[in-house]
Parts: C-alpha cells; structure tokens; sequence
C-alpha cells in the first residue's frame, strides 16, 4: 500500500486589498479560536453573574418584577449583541480574540459592514445553541436515536471550520469575513535613549567615521543580545580598528558608548545628505546597488 | 415577551442555512402557538379582546418575524441554488441582505416591544388598540411595499 503524502497545513493567505497591495495574512490554529471563544463566554458569564447579583440585591430592595425585567433583557443584550459591539470597533475582535491576537476581517479586503457582522454573529444561534438545545432535551421529550440525529445534525454546522480550509464558521461564510491573526508589535527600547549607564567616551571624527550603517545594526543587535563572549571579542575588534586604548570602562560601557557616537555621527551625515551604508562606503562614487 | 420573540426571529434567520425547511417549521411552529392561543380565547367569547390585545405590538412583531424567516430563506435558497454565482459568492451575498434585513427586524423588534411595554398598558379600549393595530399595518406596509425613488 502507498504511503498517503502528508502535506503541513499552510496558513498564509495572499489578500490584495482593493488599492492593490498584496497583504500576506496568516489564519489561527482552530484551538486558538477555541480558546477565544471560551475567554468570550467566560467573560459573558462573569457579566450575568455580576447582573444577577445586581438584579437580586434590586429584588430585595423593591421587590418588584422590575428587576426580572432587567435580568432577561440584559441577558438578550448579552447573548446576541456582545459580539457584534466588539466587532464591529475599529479593532474588529472581541475580548478573547483580542488577548490571542486575532481579529476578524472581510476576505474581499475593504471595510467590515454592519451587515457582514450581523449576519456573521446570528448565526451563533445555530452553531452553538442548536447542539446545545439538542443536549438540553432529555430522553422522555424525543427518542434516542432521534437525539442522536439531531445532534449529528447541529454538530455538522459547529464543527464547519475544521472542513474548510480557511476555518471558516458559518456566519463567515455568509458574512463574508474571516478571523486572522493580528500579533501585536511591540517597538523595542532605543538604545541611545536608554544608555543613562553608559560611561561618556570621546571619540575622534576620524574614529567615529570608521564604520557604515551596517556596522551599526552589527553593533545594536550585539548590544540588546548582550552576550559577554560576544561582546568582548567585538569590543576587542573595535578597539583595535579605531585605534582605542581601553581604559577602566567595561565592554557593555564601551560598546554602548562607541554605539551612541556612530549614531550620532552617522545621522550628522544623513542631514548633510551623505549616507554611509558601511565601512567600505567612502562616498565618492555612487552605489549602483 | 420581546427577548423570546427575538431568539425566535434569530432563530428562524440562522436555521436559513440549513436548507430553508427548519425555518419554515419553525414559523409555522410559532405560528401554531399563536393560532392556539386565539382558539382558546374565542371558544370563551375573548377572541375581540384578544385581537386588540395582541394587535397592538402583534402587527409589527409577527411582521418582524416573518421577515427575518424571509431572511433566511433568502441564505437557504443561496445554499441550494446559487445561479450563476458560485456557491461562496452566492452565500456572502445573500449574508450581506439578509444581515441588512435583520437589522431592520431589530428595529422593528424594539419598536413592537415599547407597543407592548408602554402603549397596550396606556390604550385600554379595544377600539383603540385595534385602531393602533391597523396604523401600525399601514405604516409598515407601506414603508415596505410602496416604491421608492
């Protein structure tokens, strides 16, 4: 028997968004809708549990039917409009989807509708509440083959997304949008900015002018690794091309020092309009490439 | 009330997907519940109480029900005869009018709940309440039906 080939799931999909540009968007694993779905519900199910406790203590106080009233329409809200508030904000996810970095977009590109999100989320009713109905029923209301059946059917529309392959729900489907991954970016620190502990070292013109801007990001990436080996043998290797007589200050001084200096003098010549791209640069013809 | 007759109409829109007959049983399900209900009241003599009683919200909630059934029935026809359109196309547009239609049906929804919250406990007479009822016939209809530019 032939061996079936397994090929790996590719999760990248090509969006070219109406002004032309192809935008590369990757879509989640299934457990980490899941899971999104499961902080959503908690979160909704915290906020119930906050609202009956309101709703009692109201009970309590007035006695009337009032709060009753509030509970089950707070509850409708809940239930059906949670999810379309938080979709339709210009972050497009709701609090789960937010916490594991996906949101919801259309897969034509262009804006999210009220329509799209609308259609998307009512369809919950029929993926989720359909089985649960179905489970709720006990056996003396329907015989057991036929709640079987019933479950197999609803089942069918909740486990859509793992048949497809772009995980879409249902209410994708009809809304037109699909859920992707949004990971946050977060900017590191400057460096220069952050270099209070640095020692202050004066360097010539002619020591500072020895390196380009690759040399720089060389320079930058060993800084925030921080590795000591590494950064004594490029400390090291500095010091003995610009011609450096290493006094008391350590590598980490050094090096943030002679960091902070290139920069400087390296947007001194960016303003001037010379751009040295790195130590072989020396400005006097132009760089084809 | 109002939260019930909303699930039943999210309901009836969602079930659309499923190949337009569990709408179609839901609606005549719920349909049956009310025509139940009349039964019981007029075997007793209430029937014109009970048509101004319901009358007043009934008109534009039932008609609120009816069409997110039409919804659904909208996506369902999508499913099985998509036309030209291929099978995804033809859904993501039918999701597209039909979640404008639903929005609509919310509003029509909170409308028939302020009827029935506010004016039928204010509006007692039958009379009135059947007056209501059919203002309230006009106004959706024609705000449905009569052509615009």
């Amino acid at each position: 028997m032939r061996k079936r080939l397994k090929i790996p799931y590719d999760p990248i999909r090509t969006l070219v968004t109406p002004e032309g540009v192809a935008l590369h968007l990757v879509l989640p694993n299934i457990s980490e809708r899941v899971f999104a779905f499961v902080m959503d519900v908690m979160v909704i199910g915290a906020l119930l549990l906050m609202m009956s406790l309101g709703a009692g203590l109201l009970l309590v106080s007035t006695g009337g039917e009032v709060a009753g009233i509030v509970w089950v329409l707070c509850f409708f809200l809940l239930r059906n409009f949670y999810f379309v508030y938080f979709e339709l904000r210009p972050r497009g996810a709701t609090l789960g989807k937010r916490a594991m970095d996906l949101r919801v977009t259309t897969r034509q590109g262009g804006r999210l509708s009220v329509n799209a999100i609308l259609a998307r989320n009512m369809v919950r009713e029929l993926e989720l509440f359909l089985p649960l109905s179905f489970l709720a029923l006990e056996g003396r209301e329907a015989s057991g083959w036929l709640l079987l059946l019933g479950l197999g059917w609803a089942g069918l529309f909740l486990l859509f997304p793992l048949f497809n392959r772009d995980r879409l729900r249902v209410g994708d489907l009809l809304g037109g949008t699909w859920v992707v991954r949004q990971p946050r970016r977060k900017l590191l620190p400057d460096l220069a900015a952050s270099a209070s502990g640095w020692a202050t070292l004066e360097f010539t013109q002619a020591q500072v002018g020895a390196y380009g801007i690759k040399e720089l990001h060389v320079l930058e990436d060993v800084l925030r690794a921080g590795d000591a080996v590494t950064m004594k043998a490029v400390a090291e290797r500095i010091a003995a091309k610009i011609v450096w007589v290493r006094g008391v200050e350590t590598d980490n001084e050094f090096l943030g020092a002679y960091y902070r200096a290139l920069r400087t003098g390296l947007e001194r010549g960016l303003l001037f309009g010379r751009r040295r791209l790195d130590k072989f640069d020396t400005g006097r013809e132009a760089k084809l490439s | 009330m109002f939260t019930h007759n909303a699930q039943v109409a999210i309901f009836a829109f969602a079930l659309g997907f499923a190949l337009c007959l569990p709408t179609a049983l839901l609606l005549a399900y719920s349909g049956g519940t009310v025509g139940a209900f009349g039964a019981l009241y007029a075997g007793r003599g209430l029937g014109l109480s009970l048509g101004g009683w319901l009358g007043v919200h009934g008109v534009t909630e039932m008609t609120a029900v009816v069409l997110a059934g039409a919804a659904g029935f909208r996506i369902g026809r999508a499913v099985i005869a998509p036309g030209r359109l291929s099978r995804l196309d033809a859904l993501t547009a039918a999701g597209q009018t039909a979640g404008t239609l639903m929005a609509g049906v919310f509003v029509m929804l909170v409308c028939a709940g302020l009827l029935e919250g506010v004016v039928r406990q204010v509006v007692t007479g039958d009379g009135e309440r059947y007056a209501i009822a059919a203002l309230t016939a006009v106004l959706w209809g024609s705000y449905l039906y009569l052509p615009r530019r």
